[in-house]
């Protein structure tokens, strides 16, 4: 007795492995009795070789005579794995079950109440407003950042032109129309000017001296 | 430089000397200009005063001499820097001028400071644009320098039309 307590199972062997492996391997060999037993019930000989030789089932040669211990530890190993491997698929199914079942859940209960109303009703939001430390949420902000973005957003360069643009409105071309028209009256004006003060200078200029 | 942006009644008009009334328009909105930039100038040094000492404030005075100086030195360096920078002042930009050299360029920064001092000291001078058809006025016959019609943004290069025989 003492011996055996002072040497344990062995490394690597079924006991040593913990309880893990051992519901492994109880699963996997649930779920292989369960496939023998499906397979006898539908009478097909062929579907139980099938069950018997495809991977992760129990090797033929283990499960048709009293193993020695390492085939033991073998077909134990391979039941562990099945089980595994059955475990893993289960964790998924169940998985994606839950969340199509928590997704549905939600739409309805969504549809059927107002949740802006609701929050309204029942949540002090002021309250929540106040508790927040916007001095740290600005300054986690990059203010520079999004002037600098607004600024490269907008065309200061267009809206300049516009806003000079402006200045060749009808209004101020009106006025330089006008102006070149009373530049144009002057001249003529001052042409008449010129004018009558040839003809009246001419003639005694071109009098013969006596 | 295209005359795209310029009206088609105004097309013929463009790079021809202007007259005297668009160049006098010209000069009272330029005169309006300044005394409103002596006007923000004052206000800035009392307002300027006022936060330093509110109690002791009280508004500068300002003798004619001082004021009258003042105003005619701004009013010859604003006339001078915007011919030289641009060919235009603002006055000339709301009548559509520009001051050009002989050759249609942009004149020369002396030669727009001595033409601003001429046009300040001796405005009379500009009557001289009445008499003969390229339109010169007593500091464009003295420096070689026109003022055209422009209606044009940016400085173009004008070619002055050949005078008629």
């Amino acid at each position: 007795m003492d011996t055996a307590e002072a040497s344990g199972p062995e490394p690597g062997s079924a006991a040593h492995r913990g309880p893990v492996f051992a519901l492994d391997v109880v699963i996997g060999a649930s779920t292989l009795v369960v496939a023998r037993t499906v397979a006898a019930g539908r009478g097909a000989k062929q579907a139980v070789a099938t069950a018997l030789q495809a991977p992760g089932a129990v090797p033929g040669h283990v499960a048709g005579h009293v193993p020695g211990r390492d085939r033991v530890d073998s077909w134990v190993s391979e039941l562990a794995r099945r089980g595994e491997r059955e475990q893993d698929e289960l964790k998924d199914r169940v998985t994606s079950l839950a969340d199509d079942l928590v997704r549905a859940v939600l739409h309805l209960v969504l549809d059927r109440i107002d949740l802006t109303e609701t929050v309204r009703q029942y949540v002090d939001v002021n309250s929540i407003v106040q508790d927040v430390d916007l001095d740290a949420v600005i300054g986690q902000l990059d203010v520079a950042g999004l002037a600098e973005g607004v600024i490269a957003e907008v065309d200061i360069a267009e809206i300049i032109r516009q806003s000079t643009g402006s200045l060749t409105s009808e209004t101020v071309q009106s006025v330089r129309m006008q102006g070149i028209s009373g530049d144009e009256a002057i001249d003529k004006a001052t042409g008449r000017i010129r004018v009558r003060f040839r003809r009246k200078h001419a003639p005694t200029a071109a009098r013969p001296e006596p | 430089m295209s005359l795209g942006s310029v009206p088609a009644e105004a097309r013929p008009f463009q790079g021809r000397p202007a007259g005297l009334v668009t160049r006098t328009a010209a000069g009272v909105v330029d005169v309006i200009v300044v005394l409103a930039l002596l006007m923000i100038g004052y206000l800035a040094i009392n307002g300027a005063l006022f936060v330093a000492d509110p109690r002791h404030f009280h508004f500068v005075s300002v003798s004619s001499v001082v004021s009258r100086t003042v105003g005619l030195c701004l009013l010859i360096g604003y006339l001078a820097v915007a011919w030289w920078l641009n060919g235009r002042t603002y006055g000339c930009r709301v009548m559509g001028l520009r001051v050009v050299a002989a050759k249609g360029g942009r004149v020369r920064p002396l030669v727009a400071l001595v033409r601003a001092v001429i046009c300040v000291v001796f405005p009379i001078g500009l009557l001289l644009c009445l008499f003969g058809r390229r339109r010169r006025s007593l500091p464009d016959l003295l420096l070689r320098t026109a003022v055209v019609y422009d209606w044009r943004a940016q400085l173009p290069v004008v070619t002055l039309p050949a005078p008629s025989p």
